[in-house]
């Protein structure tokens, strides 16, 4: 895969989580990136990653983007986002399906999620996304 | 982390002049007529007066009037409009952090020995868009591929992430992040250009009155946390964040004339200097190690400025942070040293941070009550902090202590940027 966004998209539509790992440091990066932050070096290699993780924090978010707000999201039905922590170190921003029983927003952080994907058709276009749901 | 190289200006830069327009809502006003009434009110704080054409260079901070008003390239247009066309002008992009980089090169500048006066500005103009596309166009300060576009996050939904973090780690609940509200409400009550001029106990009792001459049922708050934990008045935005939790949307500007201290006697006797500039980047959450309970790029730019300035927190005696959210405050308190991780809100909570405690934070009201006109606020907060530490700030002023060292904490996005001053009274 390239190691671009482009090419992360790409993978994510064909259903993997792609990460990059640093053939120097060993490092594990999340968006998969062609430079190491670490120790600089450009020589990466692609891992797919499981999509098991946990709650690291999270939102339920009732004033939303236009983009939310298309697609019926709002006020009276928000959605729930968050950081997950993945089970091989990285972490990623995605949406969180939550239990309808009314815990509070704070009590889920460390909840067990595995990732789901989600595909959405825009004209021509398909755009995955990631939703984590309870494990 | 990167290796340590000691930082020092080449020359002495001292603050002379500086001022804010009203912040609030201004359907009227484009940007430039918002920086047009900073600048004069700063020209008119110059102790000793100054010539405009003294002047040599102009930086302003504006996150994006390319999407509030469809008007890019703003340095040529605040050079002209303020009458120094064709001294050079540019404009200074990090976020919510914009001024306060703007104010950076400004120092940097004079400090350089290229310039002797440069004028550090900031604007926003930002109401007249509708709520759904404030959201999307501050989102552009973040992430966007991947906090957006993956998972549909908000400004202040990542700064409500960052909370539910903090409340899971250290036990706290939303009535500490109130603490944080009313305490910058009081202030700004005090500071006759803040967006929301008024005590949370004020709006309070505005609200029962109203009711009261509609005749409808008087709501039955008994305090300002009564209030805040009435949904129907304080409703949620982002949880656990809620309308009273989030700085307000903002039109606003502001401006500072810096000069080298060697020539800033012309100007004023009261001098106040740059005794630290410091800046760090970050990447997204992702990029922090899996704790998103502090802003990393804070912890390293304030480490840096109170090196160069050869002080600690226990220094400081006063500081303007970004409380953008209420989380926002007690993150940067204990990223600046002030408090131990964990301790920020149970500090908030108890009145450490008011301002009549020992280390005041947001006399002005903060971002929260003030206002935050995104790229006009990190100027604002220099301005507000040189105002005090020369004893000007009116009724708001600190006056139960001896100020020297003025902290300000300036942040772009969720830390992707952040940029510490550190003021110091000769």
């Amino acid at each position: 895969m390239d190691l671009t966004v482009a090419g992360y998209m790409k993978e994510l539509s064909e259903h993997r989580i792609a990460a990059s790992r640093c053939n120097d440091c060993d490092a594990l990066y999340l968006p998969p990136r062609p430079i190491c932050p670490n120790c600089q070096t450009r020589k990466m290699s692609v891992e797919r990653l499981s999509g098991e993780g946990t709650v690291a924090g999270l939102t339920s978010i009732s004033i939303v983007p236009s983009a939310m707000a298309a697609k019926g999201y709002g006020r009276k039905n928000p959605y729930v986002t968050g950081v997950v922590a993945l089970k091989e170190g990285p972490s990623l921003t995605a949406r969180i399906e939550l239990p309808d029983d009314g815990g509070e927003i704070q009590s889920r952080v460390g909840m067990p999620v595995t990732a789901s994907f989600e595909a959405e058709v825009d004209g021509d276009e398909t755009r995955v996304t990631l939703v984590f749901q309870p494990s | 982390m990167p290796k340590q190289k000691k930082r020092k200006l080449g020359r002495g830069v001292a603050i002379v002049g500086g001022a804010m327009s009203y912040f609030g809502m201004y359907p009227d006003k484009t940007s430039r007529d918002l920086m047009a009434e900073a600048y004069t009110d700063a020209l008119e704080t110059v102790d000793k007066g100054i010539d405009p054409r003294d002047i040599e260079a102009l930086y302003i901070g504006n996150f994006t009037a390319d999407l509030f008003e469809g008007q890019g390239h703003l340095g040529h247009i605040m050079a002209d409009w303020l009458g120094l066309a064709p001294r050079p002008a540019t404009r200074v992009e990090g976020a919510c952090a914009s001024s306060g980089l703007a104010f950076r090169e400004a120092v940097m500048a004079v400090a350089s020995g290229m310039y002797d006066v440069v004028l550090a500005g900031g604007v926003e103009r930002m109401t007249n868009a509708p709520t759904e596309n404030v959201q999307d166009y501050l989102a552009a300060a973040s992430d966007v591929p991947f906090e957006v576009d993956q998972a549909a996050f908000t400004f202040p939904g990542l700064y409500a992430a960052m909370g539910t973090a903090y409340m899971a780690r250290y036990g706290t609940t939303r009535e500490h992040l109130m603490h944080v509200a009313v305490k910058n409400h009081q202030n700004g009550a005090l500071n006759p250009r803040a967006q929301f001029n008024s005590s949370l106990r004020d709006i309070m009792e505005q609200r029962k009155k109203r009711a009261e001459e509609k005749g409808r049922p008087i709501p039955t708050w008994g305090d300002e946390f009564d209030f805040l934990s009435d949904d129907s008045v304080n409703p949620a935005v982002a949880e656990p964040l809620h309308l009273f939790d989030c700085s307000p949307v903002t039109d606003g500007a502001s401006c500072i004339i810096v000069a080298a201290e060697e020539v800033a006697r012309e100007y004023t006797d009261d001098l106040v200097t740059v005794a630290a500039s410091a800046q760090a980047s970050a990447g997204p959450f992702t990029t922090w190690g899996g704790d998103i309970t502090g802003i990393p790029s804070a912890r390293i730019a304030g480490r840096d400025a109170y090196e160069m300035a050869g002080v600690g927190p226990e220094d400081i005696d006063f500081a303007e942070v970004h409380d953008c959210f209420t989380t926002a405050e007690i993150m940067a308190i204990e990223d600046l040293g002030f408090f131990e991780p964990g301790k920020g809100a149970f500090g908030s909570a108890e009145g450490l941070t008011s301002r009549d405690s020992d280390r005041p934070i947001n006399v002005s009201g903060g971002l929260k009550s003030k206002g935050h006109p995104v790229g006009a606020t990190g100027v604002a907060q220099l301005q507000e902090v040189w105002t005090q530490l020369r004893g000007r700030a009116g009724d708001r002023q600190i006056t139960h202590k001896d100020l020297r060292l003025g902290l300000t904490h300036n942040v772009g996005g969720t830390g992707g940027t952040s940029a510490i001053h550190i003021l110091e009274r000769k």
